[in-house]
């Protein structure tokens, strides 16, 4: 495969937004698309560093989130707050391991995953190595495919405490620890978003 | 001096640039140097798209008028919408998880839902939608955060968890999401390039 | 130069820093409770709970090193940090039934959990072992407590009630057996406001169950509530005419007494002990018999013993009897004062004079209908003169066969009187006699009577005979009438010379005077006759 046309080697700029290519004019002043009037930067300013930040206030932010109870279920017996691995470990033991399964990969895997690929990505990105391009932006692709996906148990706490609302009988309500689970969540969709994947492909000529 | 790029394709993702070449159906073009999906073939008409979006309008509402599901237990009967979930968590110290998910998966596919209608409803009239760059920025912009899917799983996820204790039944309001959440993923399919060639729609 | 944007893990670095601070600052004690099983507890379930406020958790349940017993970490809040005092306490609240009640039953539901009770040690530590069974409630509870001695607990259950005048004011929250092995212990918690009623005058008694008592001096039942019967209880009241009716402080020490008399008695004192000698068996006395003295009942029975007499060959029964000089009221106080009573010597040779005089222990029966016996120290007229050993340690009183045993032997001798009556030689005499009897009848009938019939008809002709004799014109009756009136006619003239001599005694020597008319003229007419 031959090395692609880039676009800035041809003295070209495309905007993020629209698409459209415009010219560029190298001459220091920020150009705007001429279609949809965005700004035109030619990499994401600071992606790399950027994306290392966000990442780095996701990965402190993950240990309280997994740490801290997600969800408080009060019944007859008593109540008890589990976080996430409890009930994970809940549902594989109660048989309901599709369950388990499910909010393991959304809670655990997909974080993981994305906290190890943005910081792959950055690290080889400030190591300005050739290694894998193709892969690697894969691999950027699979983190924005897969990213809001975390969500999912944010979603799950909030609807089973909206539906558990039997007094006297049982309730559930959210803890602390699925607000810092939604900030890693942002926090690693933030780092994905300000990643510039073009970057890869730079041989480190513009960082 | 900047140059109309309709003739060129550029790759988000590694920025190499491409001609556009005609796709034949179910073909899609990829970026030759990260595997990128550039175009897909689609066959959509203007019109076609707008009933879409109207599908999708309408499921929003029956979704979000109709309970996703229910639980009677003991006399007492509880259901779940995506507003009251979003306002559950509003309250209390869950504010940030709240607003995220108020504005994910309410507020952000409202607002594409009321845009596409709005730029198709022009363009299905042959006029260009006034404000329709900032509409497509709009939309753009907000694609990354509109996960209405991610609740669609949520909900799924939940129906199974409680129906092990309590005897749960799905709403209406819950096959409204699924449709949904179908629609935007088929709406979303059609490239940005489509989008912006509703500028030259106008007469 | 760092640009704004690592504000962001800055941010998150802080945000999480402070988490642990504050979980570090705001992190209370951890404790570690032995109990003896861990049923019923569920680590980062089960909470620890005081007085029903949520002040922990339990968050690891394990095995002791030695595998008898589980050690129990429970993780408190920092508030909780007072309360674990040294002697704290902690039991696992479950549902518990006994008698009359019944507790933990809302952890059915709830599932149990861990309770704690502050004590007041100044000391405190982290490391417990945890009671089996609930304690009593009293740390902070408005009220006072009390300690009984007991010989026996009797009925009384953990959490019996205790009454004054039949309303309930407390309960038992405590029991258990001397150190000594000898009688029991008995912890009691009154209630405010009715712990002002515990005063040095209070007399406290087992009023549990029923009380069914037949002694020598009657049958009687008594009974407090229904709780008392099932779960026993205590009652107290202020003893009669006391005068020190000061304030007890909490921990004051009482005595439990038997029942509400022997509680309401006056103070009896100390005890003496006297030991008696039975020559006879004593059936029907049962310690705790009560002992009277001239119709006092001053103590009772307090062990009965046989002894064994090698001279002669017998069996006595040693009594010992337990007496309280006090309960001789007045007259103790006049001992009292004059220095007898608290002199053993002086004591000892009263009892000696006693004696002299007659005073013995004599058993007598109490109840006709339970046989029931008791101890009578009285003065017997008449009793045979014994010897007093003044010097012995234990006084022992002469003794004298019960009134029962002299009715006894009388009935005896009776007994054997009739039982030596000939009865059946009686009875042939009498036969005999009745056989004779009846021959005599018959003889009677067959000679005696015609006999007799012939005699009475020689009677009868006897009888006419004189009948005849004796009719009216019978000759003989007529000159009987003549001689009659000779008879009469003499006495008249008879008369008329008395008459004459008496007005004229001269003329018996003169004769009559011419004067005179003749003797016999003045007498009246004679019947016409014959001259």
């Amino acid at each position: 495969m031959s090395d692609p046309i880039r676009t800035l080697t041809a003295g070209l700029l495309a905007c993020q937004t629209c698409g459209l290519v415009s010219r560029r004019v190298p001459d220091g002043r920020p150009s705007y698309c001429s279609r949809c009037a965005t700004k035109l930067h030619e990499r994401l300013p600071r992606s790399a560093e950027n994306a290392l930040a966000w990442l780095i206030a996701a990965v402190i932010l993950y240990i309280p989130s997994n740490l801290l109870p997600v969800m408080y279920v009060s019944g007859i017996g008593g109540g008890q707050e589990s976080t996430i691995l409890e009930g994970v470990l809940s549902f594989w033991r109660g048989g309901d391991w599709p369950i388990a399964l499910v909010i393991f990969i959304a809670s655990v895997a997909v974080p993981a995953t994305k906290f190890l690929a943005i910081g792959l990505i950055v690290w080889t990105l400030y190591r300005k190595s050739n290694w894998a391009r193709r892969q690697r932006t894969a691999l950027y692709r699979l983190v924005e495919l897969i990213g809001y996906w975390s969500m999912l148990d944010v979603v799950v706490v909030a609807l089973t405490s909206a539906l558990l609302q039997f007094e006297g009988i049982g309730a559930a309500e959210p803890r602390l620890g699925i607000v810092f689970f939604c900030a890693v969540v942002v926090a690693t969709m933030i780092s994905a978003l300000s990643l510039d994947s073009r970057l890869i492909w730079d041989n480190g000529a513009h960082q | 001096m900047l140059m109309p790029g309709s003739e060129l394709l550029v790759c988000p993702h590694c920025d190499a640039l491409h001609r556009p070449v005609a796709l034949g159906k179910h073909e899609m073009a990829v970026c030759i140097a990260c595997g990128h999906i550039l175009a897909r073939h689609h066959s959509f008409t203007v019109d076609q798209l707008l009933a879409l979006t109207v599908a999708a309008a309408l499921c929003f509402l029956i979704g979000n008028a109709y309970p996703l599901m229910t639980i009677d237990l003991a006399g007492i009967h509880t259901e779940a919408t995506v507003w009251g979930a979003a306002l559950l968590l509003l309250h209390g110290w869950t504010t940030l998880p709240g607003v995220v998910l108020a504005v994910s998966m309410f507020l952000l596919p409202l607002l594409q839902i009321a845009l596409l209608l709005w730029v198709l409803i022009f363009a299905r009239l042959q006029r260009r939608a006034p404000g329709l760059r900032a509409a497509l920025v709009a939309l753009h912009r907000s694609r990354p955060w509109s996960m209405t899917e991610v609740f669609l799983l949520g909900a799924l996820v939940a129906i199974v968890k409680l129906s092990s204790w309590l005897h749960v039944v799905p709403g209406i309001g819950l096959w409204a999401l699924a449709t949904l959440t179908i629609l935007l993923t088929i709406l979303s399919l059609v490239e940005s390039r489509f989008w912006w060639s509703l500028e030259q729609a106008a007469a | 130069m760092p640009s704004l944007i690592w504000l962001v893990p800055a941010a998150a670095v802080v945000i999480g820093l402070s988490l642990v601070v504050n979980a570090w600052v705001t992190a209370g004690p951890r404790i570690t409770i032995g109990f003896q099983t861990a049923q019923g507890l569920e680590v980062g379930k089960t909470l620890v709970k005081h007085r029903n406020v949520t002040i922990g958790q339990v968050t690891a349940i394990s095995l002791s090193k030695d595998g008898n017993h589980v050690l129990v970490s429970a993780e408190l809040l920092k508030s909780a940090r007072s309360l674990l005092t040294s002697d704290a306490q902690f039991w696992v609240v479950r549902p518990r039934v006994g008698i009359g009640w019944a507790s933990g039953l809302e952890t059915l539901l709830s599932g149990s959990y861990i309770a704690v009770e502050a004590g007041d040690a100044a000391t405190k530590r982290t490391e417990f072992v945890g009671v089996e069974n609930p304690p009593p409630l009293t740390h902070g509870v408005l009220g006072k407590s009390v300690l009984l001695h007991a010989a026996d607990v009797g009925s009384l259950a953990l959490g019996a009630p205790v009454y004054f005048r039949h309303f309930e004011v407390g309960h038992v929250i405590d029991r258990k057996i001397d150190a000594g092995g000898n009688g029991a212990r008995v912890v009691l918690f009154i209630d405010a406001p009715y712990d002002v009623l515990v005063t040095r005058a209070t007399r406290f008694w087992n009023a549990g169950g029923i009380d069914l008592a037949l002694r020598a001096d009657g049958f009687k039942l008594r009974t407090q509530s229904l709780a008392s019967v099932l779960a026993g209880g205590l009652a107290f009241d202020t003893a009669p005419n006391a005068q020190d009716v000061g304030p007890v402080a909490s921990g004051a020490e009482f005595t439990l007494f038997d029942d509400q008399e022997a509680a309401m008695a006056p103070p009896a004192g100390d005890p003496r002990y006297v030991r008696m000698r039975f020559e006879r068996s004593l059936r029907g006395l049962s310690v705790g018999a009560p002992v009277e003295f001239v119709g006092v009942n001053i103590g009772q029975v307090f062990a009965v013993d046989l002894d064994y007499d090698e001279a002669a060959k017998s069996f006595p029964v040693i009594v010992t009897a337990r007496i309280y000089p006090r309960r001789m009221g007045k007259a103790y106080l006049v001992l009292e004062q004059n220095g007898t009573a608290t002199n053993e010597e002086k004591t000892a040779r009263l009892v000696e004079q006693l004696v002299a005089r007659g005073l013995r222990a004599q058993p007598r029966t109490g109840n006709l209908l339970t046989g029931q016996l008791y101890i009578a120290l009285d003065f017997i007229s008449g009793a045979r003169p014994v010897r007093f050993a003044a010097n012995s340690q234990t006084l022992e009183i002469p003794t004298v066969p019960g009134g029962t045993q002299e009715l006894q032997q009388k009935l005896a001798a009776v007994v054997a009187k009739i039982d030596r009556l000939p009865i059946n030689e009686i009875g042939r005499q009498l036969h005999a006699d009745l056989v004779d009897l009846d021959q005599t009848i018959g003889d009677f009938r067959t000679q005696v009577l015609p006999a007799g019939t012939a005699s009475m008809q020689s009677l009868r002709t006897t009888l006419d005979r004189v009948n005849d004799t004796l009719a009216d014109d019978a000759s003989w009756r007529e000159r009987v009438d003549q001689t009659l009136d000779e008879a009469r006619r003499t006495l008249q003239s008879l008369r008329s010379l008395t008459d004459y001599l008496d007005r004229h005694p001269e003329a018996v020597l003169r004769g009559r005077h011419p004067s005179q008319p003749p003797v016999g003229e003045k007498s009246a007419p004679v019947a016409s006759g014959p001259q």
